[in-house]
C-alpha cells in the first residue's frame, strides 16, 4: 500500500469524527491556500537551497552544509502531532 | 544468551536527523509558511490543539508539507509540497530521485 493509500483511508475514517461544518472550515482553509499564491513562493528545482543550522532530536546543532558533505539530501517538512 | 554489539551501543533512535525548526525559521526561507485562519484556529482548540503553544512562540503559523531532494552541491533537484496536508511526497518517488542522483 502507498503512503497516499493509507492517507486516503485515515481521511475518509476522519470523516465520522468531524462535524460536517468543521470539515467545510478544513477544506476552504486549503483552498484558499492554494489561491494565496504561496506555492509560488516555494524554493524551486535548480536553485541552492538554502542553509540552516538546527538542532537534532539530541540536542546537537546540525547544518545543511555537513548532512551534504555525507551525500544528497532529502529534507522533508511536516507537521503534525505525535 | 550472547548480546550483539548493536544491542550494547549507545540507542539511536532515528537512523536520520529530525531537525527543530523553531519559530518556522527554516521553513520560511524554503518559503512554506502560512498563518491559519481565525475560523480554523477555533475548531482545533475544540479539538484540543493549542498550536501557538505547540509552537512555542505564540504563532499559529504551519509550513506546508514538502520534500525536496538536494544534491551534494547543494542544488534542489526535486520539490515535492502541496497545501492540502492530507497529502504528502510518497516515499517510494523520493528513492526512485535518488537512484536517479546516484547514476547521474
Amino acid at each position: 500500500m502507498t503512503l497516499q493509500e493509507k492517507l486516503d483511508t485515515m481521511r475518509e475514517a476522519s470523516k465520522t469524527r468531524i462535524p460536517p461544518e468543521a470539515r467545510a472550515v478544513m477544506q476552504r482553509s486549503i483552498d484558499d491556500l492554494r489561491a494565496s499564491g504561496i506555492m509560488t513562493r516555494v524554493a524551486r528545482v535548480g536553485q541552492t537551497a538554502p542553509d540552516f543550522v538546527l538542532p537534532n532530536a539530541s540536542g546537537r546543532s546540525v547544518s545543511l552544509k555537513e548532512l551534504l558533505a555525507r551525500g544528497p539530501v532529502v529534507l522533508s517538512f511536516y507537521r503534525g502531532r505525535w | 544468551m550472547a548480546r550483539t554489539p548493536r544491542e550494547t551501543e549507545e540507542p539511536k533512535p532515528f537512523a536520520y536527523e529530525m531537525l527543530r525548526d523553531s519559530g518556522n525559521q527554516v521553513a520560511e526561507k524554503y518559503g512554506l509558511v502560512f498563518t491559519l485562519p481565525d475560523d480554523l484556529r477555533e475548531i482545533y482548540l475544540k479539538f484540543g490543539i493549542d498550536l501557538a503553544r505547540g509552537n512555542g512562540d505564540g504563532t499559529w503559523r504551519l509550513p506546508v508539507p514538502a520534500r525536496f531532494v538536494i544534491d551534494r552541491q547543494g542544488s534542489i533537484r526535486a520539490v515535492d509540497a502541496d497545501p492540502d496536508y492530507t497529502r504528502r511526497s510518497e516515499p517510494a518517488r523520493t528513492v526512485e530521485i535518488l537512484e536517479g542522483l546516484r547514476r547521474s
